[in-house]
């Protein structure tokens, strides 16, 4: 299994995402610039990672989306390929339309660093297979646009369909919610996928949770782990 | 021809706009009265060279299209005023 890990100007998780996925995953990660026009290597799976590229000028990933590689990163999804965003790459990926809705500034208008807990709502896509439906999963979030939006009508849509993947949820309880959400996050929800299943985004960041003597938690290797499982069924590692 | 062009972009109506909230509360503690869906938005100004002004307009909704506006959330005018030959 091959991934990579595209770099942005002002991407900051990218080395973060490199050291997860080689270290859980066991995988090889090419880190492209996305100043390149193709891979030279054809990924399984492209990450878009968090920070803030372009500065987060105009908009959080307008910039980015429409960088030269996007137009590489939309064919590998349109084979099946895998791709997906962390928060700053989320937001990217909702700039290039790749899925629906828009990250807007968190009601509270601050940049918020956390702990936060997600609920994994739907285990029907190659990201979470390996996950329990259910289960509360403990990812930190770092963002100032977070709040995820789409009108109404849409968002019934995907909601219906079982797109929301990651919802902001209460660790005691395992209720999950709007009133989870640190961002007001419209309907709590802090990750989406494709209608396919290919496309994931979440704003939390599951490459930050995996190192076990530092205090983000280790959840984010049952999700690359996820990840790598799937692949591995199919006979690809 | 050379035109001054403005684009204003401002957020949707029912989009939620958490900068005008603040920027509504923080008058409204100034003393300001009477104030209501106070909304922030941005403008972008250039100088651009086209045929004629409808030109000039078509180029610039396209830039919009392309990048300047996200049409989920925002909305966008554009107004042109020839600066020179």
């Amino acid at each position: 299994m091959k991934t990579a890990v595209v770099v942005f100007p002002g991407s900051n998780c990218d080395r973060d995402v490199q050291r997860a996925v080689s270290e859980s995953m066991k995988t090889a990660v090419d880190m492209v610039w996305h100043e390149e026009e193709n891979f030279s290597r054809q990924p399984d799976l492209v990450i878009l990672p968090g920070g803030f590229s372009y500065g987060d000028y105009l908009r959080s990933g307008a910039m980015a989306a429409r960088s030269p590689i996007i137009k590489a990163v939309k064919e590998h999804a349109a084979r099946g390929g895998l791709v997906l965003g962390i928060c700053n790459g989320f937001q990217i990926l909702t700039e290039t339309k790749m899925l629906p809705g828009a990250l807007l500034s968190n009601t509270s208008l601050t940049f918020i660093c956390s702990r936060c807990y997600v609920r994994v709502e739907q285990t029907d896509n190659k990201f979470t297979s390996g996950l329990k439906k259910g289960e509360v999963l403990q990812f930190p979030i770092a963002h100032h646009e977070g709040l995820f939006f789409l009108p109404d009508n849409e968002l019934k849509k995907i909601e219906d369909a079982g797109r929301v993947v990651f919802r902001y949820a209460d660790q005691a309880t395992g209720k999950a919610g709007a009133e989870y959400a640190p961002n007001g996050a419209l309907n709590g929800i802090a990750g989406i996928c494709s209608e396919k299943g290919n496309i994931l985004g979440l704003m939390p960041h599951p490459e930050r949770a995996t190192i076990p003597h530092l205090n983000g938690g280790t959840d984010g290797i049952r999700f690359w782990d996820s990840i790598a499982n799937a692949f591995a069924e199919r006979g690809v590692c | 021809m050379i035109f001054q062009a403005e684009v204003l972009i401002t957020p949707r109506e029912g989009v939620l706009d958490t900068q005008g909230k603040a920027v509504e509360k923080t008058l409204t503690h100034l003393g300001y009265k009477g104030i209501d869906e106070v909304r922030v938005g941005k403008i972008v100004k250039m100088k651009l060279e086209a045929d004629t002004e409808h030109e000039a307009v078509k180029i610039l909704e396209s830039m919009c299209s392309d990048l300047l506006c996200n049409d989920l959330i925002e909305t966008f005018s554009i107004s042109v005023k020839e600066t020179g030959r």
